[in-house]
């Protein structure tokens, strides 16, 4: 029932199922009950969606907040103006669009792919999936050691290596994330490695002014069509 | 070469860029609360808010800017930051005249979503006494039990997005595949519901 109703509001009934549809909806109790369902469903998951996305603003408008404030002299002003219009007109000619910094593309990204770790419901005794655990728990440091310890035990787990790396970088750990993500980069017979992006993500954060490396890496991962080169190519402001 | 560029969106780029798929949308949209972040200190001065009560509405206006531009009703006659203000300007004064009338609820009443007047008339009036018989409280609470996927599949059509657009960003292989899966979600959703109506 609900199959039709979502048809019904995307405009994908034919005019006789849709007109059906409309007779019933006045005396069929339950398909009016179905309606209603779906109606405040969608509501509340907009409110849900709203919450969400409020409370990572409130994590950003912390950030924000605490962002030191430099107070710089009138000369300076003005030299930095100068040196602004000419940067501007550089850019301009290279480009029309000005895209977002490279900073709040990280931030983002480690938002929505380094907040949580998939973990299996059936694999309560893996080590593996209890540093997971402990991961979406924000027990950071205790994921940490687990994923050295399965290291230690087997060098080239892959997934170990990947998420010792992720939590290294949750950790603000950059240069033991660069490290764990260039080995991970390097284990060849994996179908899906997002290591070489991932060390630039951590590069970005390790070394800021190092742009020349980081976006040797990024072009790595686009001329070898690697995992992630689409977010490689925003990043590098390229078309598709 | 655009890597390390600092300089303030264009209004083409964050509408652009809110349209954009996944990761570019959040980062725009997080650009967008950046770069107009001073708005909540001007409304500490100007209204006398606090900050706190400032940054509430701020998150408020930037997400009904990102759902004007999605619904396609932000038409580009202003620009965005005279339509982001105008629109925390009202969202100041509606929060002022609340708490000096002193109608501020905890109970809001739910607002009817657009395409309910879509129904016809005679199914309308039903409609509205059993969507006000639901507890929306309880279904949001109900949508945070749901898996991790179910969730983020759920949120993003509550936002208005169509499955082509789920589907792409959360990693199914078609819209039909994404449709299948958020109808079961919905499913599981209504049976939590109705074991919670149940026994309450």
């Amino acid at each position: 029932m609900l199959a039709q109703i979502d048809k019904y509001f995307n405009n994908e009934l034919s005019p006789i199922e849709r007109q059906d549809f409309e007779k019933r909806l006045p005396t069929d109790s339950e398909l009016a009950n179905a309606v209603a369902f779906y109606a405040n469903t969608r509501a509340a998951a907009q409110q849900v969606a709203n919450d969400t996305r409020k409370s990572e603003f409130e994590v950003l408008r912390k950030r924000l907040s605490n962002r030191p404030i430099h107070r710089i002299n009138s000369l300076l002003w003005i030299s930095g103006i100068t040196a602004s219009l000419i940067l501007l007109m550089g850019f301009w000619w290279f480009s029309h669009t000005p895209i977002l910094d490279s900073e709040v593309f990280v931030d983002t990204y480690v938002q929505e792919y380094f907040e949580n770790l998939p973990v299996k419901m059936d694999a309560q005794n893996d080590s593996l999936q209890m540093g997971l655990r402990l991961f979406n728990e924000r027990k950071f440091s205790n994921a940490q050691t687990i994923f050295e310890d399965i290291l230690r035990r087997k060098n080239n787990d892959s997934e170990a290596v990947k998420y010792a790396g992720i939590t290294a970088f949750r950790l603000q750990n950059y240069n033991k994330a660069v490290m764990l993500f260039q080995a991970l980069s390097q284990q060849k017979e994996l179908f899906f490695n997002p290591g070489k992006f991932y060390e630039a993500l951590a590069l970005m954060k390790h070394q800021p002014m190092n742009k020349k490396e980081v976006e040797k890496l990024l072009k790595e991962v686009i001329d070898n069509n690697l995992e992630g080169n689409k977010e490689a190519r925003k990043i590098l402001g390229k078309k598709k | 070469m655009n890597l390390f560029s600092r300089v303030a969106l264009s209004d083409e780029a964050i509408l652009s860029g809110i349209l954009g798929d996944g990761i570019l949308q959040r980062a725009t949209e997080n650009k967008l609360y950046e770069q107009f972040f001073y708005f909540i200190k001007d409304a500490t001065f100007k209204h006398q808010l606090s900050e706190d009560e400032a940054a509430s509405l701020y998150s408020d206006t930037i997400l009904a800017f990102i759902e004007n531009v999605r619904n396609k009703n932000f038409e580009g006659k202003s620009s965005v930051k005279t339509y982001l203000y105008q629109i925390f300007s009202n969202k100041c004064v509606d929060f002022l005249r609340k708490i000096t009338t002193n109608k501020m609820s905890v109970h809001e009443t739910q607002p009817m979503q657009e395409w309910i007047f879509s129904l016809p008339d005679n199914s309308k009036s039903i409609l509205q006494k059993l969507i006000s018989d639901y507890d929306v409280v309880v279904l949001k609470e109900k949508v945070k039990l749901l898996g991790e996927k179910c969730q983020q599949m759920l949120m993003a059509w509550g936002e208005g997005y169509a499955d082509s657009k789920i589907a792409q960003d959360l990693g199914y292989q078609t819209a039909n595949v994404a449709k299948v899966s958020r109808l079961r979600c919905l499913d599981k959703l209504r049976d939590l519901y109705k074991i919670e109506r149940a026994n309450p």
